[in-house]
């Protein structure tokens, strides 16, 4: 059984207390489960231009990382925060490591599910990698040079 | 050339401290070989056939003497005191003991280095011209522009585990020495109108496997909307392009299987949506990068000072035994008066093309200073430049260079090979590319008869990845693999710049042994049929078609 961590580190129920559905399952039986708490699980092949009008359905949403060489749920991350403007809670779930942890949540990811022997101090660690970010995302969509004064620091 | 501020050091560093805790977790069986992989790849790090290779990236080739040295302090404390110089610009070190690459990323970020992202699925060193900023033909320096993608794409979270590796490559010139047309995305500055920057875009090109000519999908792309065009680039590969076969999972591909209106129609539309966004570049920005980039403080060249580089010269043509040959060859023109730039040759008699020992590096490290202004550049044809030499110092540097065994004079001939490391080092490799290339060269070596031939590329690639380039050399040397032995394959007729092609395959391979001999077949056959010395080989190919070639390879050698 995975766990459940959120950016704070703070370990969660690990389904949310949510019924989790794949897109299929959405689009073949949903309309018989509107009104239940449910949370919407994106493949990495599926795209969520499909289902935007429906995401107002659901209590959280997901993208599923099959093997954590595999950067699609990272778009699809970004385009569920940044061109659709989802801002309720998206978890990264699958095969995620504790040194991918820092980019998750650079693109909008705030629910982590960890496999068990991933040791929560270090992945809550892991949120602070690094000090600086070169380019905008979800956490922050100023570039560092609309950020800081870099102009005053050139040699 | 470009410095690091505070933020660009505290990435480096960062990063050494985050790689040095990934190495011991590793290391302590915390980590598994396959997570650790990634990691470390990311970091430049392979697992080669002997030992662990180092990949240090070399942002557009561009060095400073202090970091040239400290490249040649590196590979001397913690390899063989020696590095070899790659067809990206890079330098690769072929025994690091992977306990010590930690120590290693310490030592680079102390000069404003790094190994980031050299190697794994992700956005490589961005790559360029180097005559940059001195060629006479270019519009602009390209490095800016280079500096701005690489800090861009450093890290960027969403493109951090991408299908496949991702390269750029930026030129500012017609010629285009910089190969952009096959890369994952080329790019050509260009000015408008107004004198307004903007740059071309080709996407899809590149070698390996199925070799590829990108196609242009943009004519004009105004600066400020870089990043936001290669976001937009980048963002539709790592959605669609294929997970499925490592093989096929190149941009090219992608492009390909979309149809190439359909991928820049699906790139059009996501740039739209980033248009005027935050990553729309400032003119602040752009002027801090390009600022870094100014000319050096170079002498003003009179008419007296003219007249008197043109004696010196001439004195030493008089004076210096083979000092006329490499002036011919290795001397390229500057687009400031009574400046050259040279090439210093890494293609000599017993050295692999591209090695350096440390000696070296420290040597040319300290001719770049007495010579010019410190700075160094890599070219992808794994030769090293010396950008700003003052003309009347010619003489000087020739006797330097020449004492240390670097001023072979063969710039753009046949023995100025590309070579990549081959089966002695690469664990990829079918072939070795490395004794072929020396096999060639001795057959090559009398300078006449190198001068008679004339111009000419050759590209040796041990493997279909193709890190040599054999598709695009006028004469390419494929290393394959047939039930457990080497042969290697010859193609004709390709060509870079800015008309690229991909030559085409001869005829049956050949075994190592009989390399030598294929290749002086078509050489002699080229030279035999041309109508002059200036007709180069695509030309006389192109006249005559493939058939001479083949039935004077065939005839005689099967």
């Amino acid at each position: 059984m995975p766990k459940l961590i959120n950016r704070q580190g703070q370990v969660l129920s690990p389904d949310g207390g949510l019924t989790w559905l794949t897109l299929t399952q959405w689009q073949a039986q949903g309309a018989a489960m509107v009104g239940q708490r449910l949370g919407l699980e994106f493949q990495p092949d599926e795209h969520p231009e499909s289902v935007v009008t429906d995401l107002a359905q659901f209590a959280a949403l997901a993208a599923r990382f099959p093997k954590f060489t595999d950067g699609r749920g990272m778009t699809i991350a970004q385009r569920l925060r940044v061109r659709y403007g989802w801002r309720g809670p998206l978890w990264a779930v699958g095969d995620i490591l504790q040194d991918q942890l820092f980019a998750l949540a650079r693109v909008g990811f705030d629910h982590f599910a960890l496999r068990d022997d991933q040791k929560v101090e270090l992945a809550k660690a892991a949120f602070a990698d690094h000090q600086v970010r070169y380019q905008g995302a979800w956490d922050e969509a100023q570039p560092l040079w609309r950020r800081e004064d870099r102009l005053g620091l050139a040699p | 050339m470009y410095q690091y501020d505070e933020y660009d050091q505290r990435i480096v560093d960062d990063r050494v401290t985050l790689y040095r805790d990934q190495t011991r977790r590793f290391l302590a069986g915390e980590l598994s070989e396959e997570e650790f992989r990634p990691l470390r790849l990311q970091n430049g790090l392979y697992i080669q056939r002997h030992a662990p290779m180092l990949r240090i990236a070399i942002p557009y080739g561009t060095l400073s003497s202090a970091q040239l040295r400290a490249l040649g302090d590196i590979a001397q404390r913690w390899d063989e005191g020696w590095g070899h110089f790659s067809t990206r610009q890079n330098l690769q070190l072929n025994a690091p003991r992977l306990e010590d690459t930690p120590d290693i990323l310490a030592a680079l970020a102390q000069v404003q280095m790094h190994a980031i992202q050299t190697s794994g699925n992700c956005v490589r060193n961005v790559t360029s011209d180097h005559f940059a900023g001195i060629a006479p033909d270019e519009i602009l320096d390209p490095r800016p522009w280079c500096e701005i993608l690489r800090q861009w794409s450093t890290f960027h979270p969403e493109f951090s585990a991408l299908p496949r590796k991702f390269k750029i490559a930026v030129t500012a010139s017609e010629a285009d020495r910089a190969a952009v047309q096959v890369h994952d995305i080329g790019l050509r500055a260009l000015r408008g109108p107004s004198g307004e920057i903007g740059f071309e875009v080709w996407a899809g090109g590149g070698l390996g496997r199925t070799p590829v000519i990108g196609t242009r999908i943009r004519s004009w792309l105004p600066a400020p909307d870089l990043l936001l065009y290669v976001e937009a680039i980048l963002r539709v590969y790592n959605a669609d392009g294929r997970r499925d076969n490592p093989y096929k999972a190149r941009i090219k591909i992608l492009l390909r299987e979309m149809g190439a209106d359909a991928f820049t129609q699906a790139v059009e539309q996501e740039f739209s949506r980033l248009e005027g966004g935050p990553g729309q570049l400032t003119e602040a920005e752009m002027q801090r990068v390009v600022r870094q980039f100014a000319p050096p403080p170079y002498a003003h060249a009179d008419e007296h000072s003219l007249v008197a580089d043109a004696q010196a010269i001439a004195d030493a043509v008089q004076s210096q035994p083979g000092f006329e040959r490499w002036l011919a060859r290795n001397v390229h023109e500057h687009r400031q008066a009574g400046y050259a730039a040279v090439t210093v040759s890494l293609k000599r008699a017993g050295k692999p093309p591209g090695d350096a020992t440390s000696d070296e590096m420290r040597l040319v490290a300290d001719l770049a200073q007495a010579h010019g202004f410190g700075e160094i550049r890599v070219t992808h044809h794994q030769n090293l430049v010396l950008p700003d030499v003052r003309r009347a110092s010619l003489p000087a540097l020739y006797a330097a260079l020449r004492a240390a065994g670097l001023a072979t004079p063969n710039i753009g001939l046949l023995t100025d090979m590309i070579a990549c490391p081959g089966g002695d080092y690469c664990a990829l490799a079918n072939a070795r590319s490395i004794p072929v290339a020396e096999a060639i060269r001795a057959r090559f070596e009398d300078l006449d008869d190198l001068f008679d031939i004339g111009e000419l590329e050759l590209n040796i690639s041990g493997c279909i990845n193709s890190c040599g380039h054999h598709h695009i050399a006028q004469i390419g040397i494929l290393g394959v693999d047939k039930n457990g032995e080497e042969w290697y394959q010859i193609t004709l007729g390709g060509t870079q710049g800015p008309e690229a092609a991909i030559g085409k395959v001869i005829g049956p391979s050949f075994s190592a042994g009989e390399v030598p001999d294929a290749v002086e077949t078509v050489v002699r056959t080229y030279v035999a049929q041309r109508t002059s010395c200036e007709e180069r080989f695509n030309e006389t190919l192109a006249r005559i078609g493939q058939a001479p070639f083949r039935e004077a390879l065939y005839a005689e050698t099967h």
